[in-house]
Parts: C-alpha cells; structure tokens; sequence
C-alpha cells in the first residue's frame, strides 16, 4: 500500500526527520571543521551541548527559516515548523542539512546509516461545537462515557518493510506543549495558541543505508496521503 | 505505562544484562515515547534515575515518561536564549519601514552553487545549479562588482545565497569551497567517454 496525496487536508504544522546512523566514537573531533563553514549564513545561532563527552551535539538553529538542524554521534536531525510547501521544493536549508550529513558520512569513524524516520505533526482547527459533537459521538470511537475531555486513537502496521503509526485526536491549546507543535514561536502556528480542532500525528520508519533528498519529501508524500485519508474516511468522503 | 510493564523493565534492569539493547515503548492516550536504549551505555543513569524515582513512588510515570522523551530528543526543543551564540557578528538587524515598525533579520529563501564560464571587467557569467535533483542548470549574468575582492578564474566555483525580508531582497557571493560539491559540477571525462572510438574519415 502505498499512500499519494496531492494536497494535505489538515495543515502540516511541524515535521523532524532524522536519519539515524551507527555511533560515531570519534564524532566530537571531526565535525567542528565541517560545520563551521556554514557559519556565514545570516541569522544562524548555534549551540553546543554536553560539550567534551562522547554525547557532544551541535544545533543549528535558522529561526527566520523555521529550522533547527542537529548532529550528534548517532543521528542527524531536522525539525521544520512552517508551510511544508517550502520544503517539498527546492529549499536552501534542507539542502544544508543533506550537504552537512554527506561530509558526516566521510568521516573516518562512519560505519553506515540504519535508518530514516519522519514525524508529521498536522492540526486541523475547526469550531469548538463541531470539535465537541466529535467528542461525544464519534464514527471511529466506540464511546460508552458520553461528552469526552480528549480522544485519541492509535493505529500502527508494517507495510513494505516501513513502520507506520498514525495517531488522531482532538486539539486544544495544551496539545501544543505536548506535542512541541511550535518550537520556534513561528508566526505560521501562532493561530494555534488560542483555538481547538483535531491533529493528528504520523510518524513513517525505515530501515535503510542511504538517506537522499527524494527519500525525505518521498516521506513526506506518504505522510500526507495517510493524514488525507484517514480525514476523507471520517468525514464520510 | 502499566505497572506492570515498569516492574517488567526495572527486572531487566537489575536482572540480565547480557542483553545490550531493549526497545521500550509507552503510550497513554495523547503521548508516547519510544527509545532504544544501550542498557551498557545507559545502564548506570538509568539505574540512578529509576532508584531515585522508585524510592518516591514507583507510580511517578510521569516523570519517568519526560526522562525517556529527554533521552530521545535531548536538546531539541530547549530555546533558552542564554544557551545560543550567533555564528557571525551580529549587525543592525533591525530596519525602519515607513510606518514605523521594525523588522529583524534576513530570511534565506534560494542558494545556488554556480561556476565561473566566463567574464570580463563589467560582467561575470555564471552556470547555475537551479535544481540538484533534476540536474537543471541555467547561464546567469551578473555585474563584475558582485564579485569585487575574489580571483576570477573560468571553471572556479561560487555559492548564490538569496535573502529576504519585507520591501528588500539581498544576493551574496560566497567563494568557500567546502560550501560547494564538485559533485554539481560534473566534469566530462573526454579520455574515459571516447577511449577506444576511431575517427573515419568520409570517402
């Protein structure tokens, strides 16, 4: 099964993608140099942490973009929080991100890449008393306590050796900080702060030994056709 | 969590080591953390924070819970301003529109790694790398004085970044070549392409 959109109904509110790799030993000696070439781009602000041990990380933030990057020994991450529409394109940051991981893999110490994982993170934003009829009565919840606080359901399977878990739920305003849903304060999710709705979240696995730009928005593709279709189905489409 | 499952995990724990890896999940009704976890890597921190907690209460899933979703994006989400350094000198970001109001920074929108194909005193001509993927390029003409203090070479490579912010858009020409993959370039190896190839001549 394989999941095609064209347009996601619910709006994407933050996606992280990270590519996992085997550990690096000697990660905190190499990255430095590669890294700080990158320092010449306008507004970038970084952080180093647990500086000095095996775990040091780097994070790149580029908050007018909407982006945080970071590496460590294990993984490469990417946490986007803006319109997916800049990043299903030609995007200056994402291609940071995939050129800073290409120098990764030429480390001495590289082994290999394990796997690749997306997470979705979507919020619908609807009227309270549509959100509160979903609450009490629900075509995919079984409800024997009447008028619900929160819902959510779980779903998760293996198709064409890809982990799948979709999660859907309702939305209000303490979801945000559950969820992360705005870590950079964006103005793209400031509506968010005072308004309910439904989310959902998806998150796709795969195990793989190369990580490529196509692979990454190919994930995303999926992610959204899962959040459509599973909208289209509870809304009777 | 089920208790049961913390009890199961706790056992493991303090049990058989041999086992180097455990894959851990837990899920309530809105949140779920997953982490796979190097028990001999991790075994002395988590042995300290689940004997700390145990001996409060061995039903403080909670914090239990935020450790574990510590672990597994430790450092992402913290924002704390004290915490960032900006990577160059921070110039006058802000500006004044003529309403008044300010806006800050730049926002990057386009690069595009390019190579030098020809120039001359008022003009540069680039090749520009328009789309990695499909491998689109596209011969760009810019004003020698955008490339004022660099060494103008044919075949050298430069980086395009694109910025904007409200009524104003900035290019900058970066000549850093740890910036740029020779990748994007390809050369045409003429030597390997037409090797064992003869030339007849028309009768």
């Amino acid at each position: 099964m394989i999941f095609v959109s064209q347009r996601t109904i619910m709006k994407i509110r933050k996606i992280i993608y990270t590519i996992n790799h085997i550990h690096i030993l000697t990660f905190k000696d190499q990255y430095k140099p590669i890294i700080a070439h990158y320092f010449n781009y306008e507004s970038l602000r970084y952080r180093i942490d647990d500086e000095n041990t095996i775990h040091e990380s780097i994070r790149l933030d580029f908050p007018n973009e909407g982006f945080i990057l970071m590496y460590k020994k294990d993984a490469a991450m990417l946490l986007y929080e803006g319109d997916i529409a800049l990043v299903k394109k030609s995007n200056p940051v994402v291609e940071i991100f995939f050129d800073i991981y290409e120098k990764i893999k030429k480390f001495e110490g590289f082994v290999r890449t394990t796997k690749h994982n997306l997470e979705i993170n979507a919020v619908d934003l609807d009227k309270k008393e549509l959100v509160d009829e979903q609450l009490e009565t629900n075509i995919f919840l079984k409800n024997p306590f009447g008028k619900l606080d929160e819902y959510g359901t779980i779903y998760e399977f293996v198709r064409n050796e890809k982990k799948y878990r979709f999660r859907y739920g309702n939305f209000n305003k303490l979801d945000i900080q559950k969820f992360e849903l705005s870590p950079l304060k964006t103005d793209y999710n400031k509506e968010l702060f005072d308004a309910v709705g439904f989310m959902s979240q998806v998150i796709i696995e795969e195990l793989t030994t190369t990580s490529t730009l196509s692979k990454f928005k190919g994930l995303i593709n999926e992610g959204e056709g899962m959040i459509n279709l599973y909208t289209n189905l509870k809304n009777g489409n | 969590m089920e208790t049961k499952d913390l009890e199961t995990f706790l056992n493991v724990i303090e049990g058989d080591l041999s086992s180097s890896r455990i894959n851990f999940t837990a899920a309530d009704n809105k949140s779920f953390a997953t982490s796979s976890l190097d028990l001999l890597e991790k075994e002395n921190i988590f042995k300290n924070i689940l004997t700390k907690e145990t001996e409060k209460s061995p039903f403080e899933f909670e914090t239990f819970r935020y450790f574990l979703k510590e672990e597994f994006k430790k450092n992402l989400y913290e924002i704390a301003d004290d915490k960032f350094t900006d990577s160059k000198p921070v110039e006058d970001k802000r500006i004044s529109l003529s309403e008044g109001s300010f806006i800050i920074g730049w926002k990057l929108v386009q690069t595009e790694s390019a190579r030098l194909t020809e120039f001359d005193e008022e003009k540069v001509v680039l090749e520009c790398l328009i789309d990695k993927e499909e491998k689109i390029y596209e011969e760009k003409e810019f004003k020698a004085t955008y490339f004022q203090g660099y060494t103008l070479q044919i075949g050298k490579l430069f980086k395009l970044c694109f910025y904007e912010r409200p009524n104003q858009v900035m290019m900058e020409v970066k000549d850093n070549p740890n910036l740029i993959s020779e990748n994007d370039f390809p050369k045409n190896q003429f030597q390997e392409k037409y090797s064992g190839m003869t030339i007849k001549k028309r009768k």
